[in-house]
């Protein structure tokens, strides 16, 4: 799609002031160059719709605040430009999510399951009450640490959780996110919460009810596997 | 399993036709020992396989634990009745010539050739009406939702061949447990198998059988590679498409007549 153009873009609408009916709007964007769908909601912010609502923080592709589905894909509005998008270019929240507003998703049963998995590791009590204690030492080139710090740059968008079938229809299912939190943390080799954090992933709706469709790997803005940490914790390959 | 039902199925669908599997074909077929192990070992397997993933469709799609033991429990039954019965008649049939103690239920074979007419016809339908629905968000440029993913396919193609294949094994111990009590009537109801009406939901079967069977493998092959296999999810889904169309056109042709 050629820039400096009109682009219509076509928003999935909602109100719950309104009467709460989802609905189709559609604008004729001034496409610049290079202009992002982010930049494209907030020129209908100014030029055509104050009432829009969308959610936004850092504009570069690294706070994950801007997922949603863009011609029917997940992904960052402020990484996916609009000359790579067929026209017309729609734009719908997240899915499995409750709707605020317009593009507003309440992120709360995404996060609450990303809490269940306690996604922090536990270090070892003695390791910061003794200050002679030796700390854990990984060496270089550890083949667990390289996969562990691939998945540790997941910035938690949401994107792989809207994408997940298994999640729309198994509320209880954890989500891609939240068990590739689980098993970097698990595969850190100073954490110490070890079988409690693998009886949480292995009971209903943990990595057993994942059935390896995949669309988390393909979804992810930032290049994170969650499948392979889901096939990791199932094989117990954090077991220590 | 995986080479028992790819033996069963040459055997049925590529070396000769279904519509052939009369019940003297059956008899000469049980004469031997070790098709009468081979076939219950297949229905043993088949059926578990059946019910695992019955288990795990509802405990997909239904969440209230009562629900879901209660529906776990009925397709247990259900399961244990049609082992049990596709094992007595594996293990005791006998051969009885053209006529059975059931052959004068002469209403038989006209309801199971009218069931499956009834299942052919909602499996057409239901196949026109998710194209119709696809094509017509296609041309209006709608989003198709997750349809998108190659893996939404992959998946939903699986379950769908699934759920078909072992439908279909539950009439197929039915009419096969009709060949000791009744072999005229077994013979007309197969015969039933030849109706080009059937032939599209036949190659459909065999389909199903190669995509589901291969699918599993692939999602194994690619939990045993690792990151490896994850990155191939989608190259692995389109070989396997490709797979089970080049192993269902032999079936067509046979179908259709042709003998090589």
């Amino acid at each position: 799609m050629p820039a400096g153009r009109k682009v219509s873009i076509r928003v999935r609408r909602f109100d719950p002031a309104a009467g709460g009916r989802r609905s189709w709007a559609a604008y004729d964007v001034d496409a610049g160059p290079m202009m992002s769908v982010l930049d494209a909601l907030f020129w209908i912010l100014e030029h055509q719709d104050p009432t829009l609502a969308f959610r936004y923080s850092c504009r570069a592709g690294m706070c994950g605040s801007c997922a949603m589905v863009i011609n029917g894909r997940e992904g960052l509005a402020c990484a996916q430009r609009l000359e790579h998008l067929r026209a017309p270019v729609s734009v719908e929240p997240l899915r499995s999510l409750p709707v605020i507003k317009d593009l507003l998703v309440d992120l709360r049963p995404f996060f609450d399951k990303y809490r269940a998995v306690d996604p922090f590791y536990v270090g070892h009590a003695a390791a910061v009450l003794d200050p002679a204690s030796e700390p854990a030492v990984v060496p270089r080139g550890d083949a667990t640490r390289e996969i562990v710090d691939r998945q540790i740059d997941c910035i938690a968008c949401g994107a792989c959780y809207s994408a997940c079938p298994v999640v729309s229809i198994v509320p209880e299912f954890l989500g891609p996110a939240a068990l590739n939190r689980a098993y970097a943390v698990a595969a850190d080799a100073r954490d110490t919460a070890g079988l409690e954090r693998l009886r949480r992933v292995t009971a209903d709706g943990g990595v057993f009810a994942c059935h390896s469709v995949g669309n988390c790997v393909t979804v992810c803005p930032v290049g994170v596997n969650p499948l392979l940490s889901i096939q990791l914790l199932r094989k117990g390959a954090v077991h220590r | 399993m995986v080479v028992l039902v790819f033996t069963h199925l040459f055997v049925t669908h590529y070396a000769s036709l279904p519509s052939a599997a009369t019940a003297a074909f059956v008899d000469a077929r049980w004469a031997a020992a070790g098709w009468r192990a081979f076939d219950w070992t297949l229905l043993l397997l088949a059926l578990t396989h059946g019910v695992v993933g019955v288990h795990a469709m509802v405990r997909d799609v239904v969440g209230r634990p009562v629900s879901r033991a209660a529906l776990d429990v009925g397709a247990g039954a259900v399961t244990a009745a049609f082992v049990g019965l596709g094992t007595a008649v594996i293990l005791t049939a006998t051969p009885t010539g053209d006529r059975g103690p059931l052959s004068s239920y002469t209403w038989i074979p006209p309801v199971l050739t009218a069931g499956l007419v009834v299942i052919a016809t909602a499996a057409y339908l239901g196949v026109l009406a998710a194209g119709a629905a696809l094509g017509v968000r296609l041309a209006r440029r709608v989003p198709i939702g997750r349809w998108n993913y190659p893996g939404q396919w992959a998946f939903a193609l699986n379950r769908t061949a699934g759920a078909g294949v072992l439908g279909f094994l539950l009439v197929h111990v039915l009419d096969v447990a009709l060949s000791p009590f009744a072999p005229d009537l077994y013979d007309r109801t197969v015969a039933a198998y030849a109706m080009p009406y059937l032939i599209p939901m036949e190659v459909g079967l065999v389909a199903a059988v190669v995509y589901h069977a291969f699918d599993g493998l692939r999602l194994m092959l690619l939990e045993a590679l690792d990151r490896r296999g994850t990155r191939m999810t989608v190259p692995s889904f389109v070989a396997l498409v490709l797979l089970t169309i080049s192993l269902s056109l032999p079936a067509l042709a046979v179908l259709l007549g042709w003998r090589p």
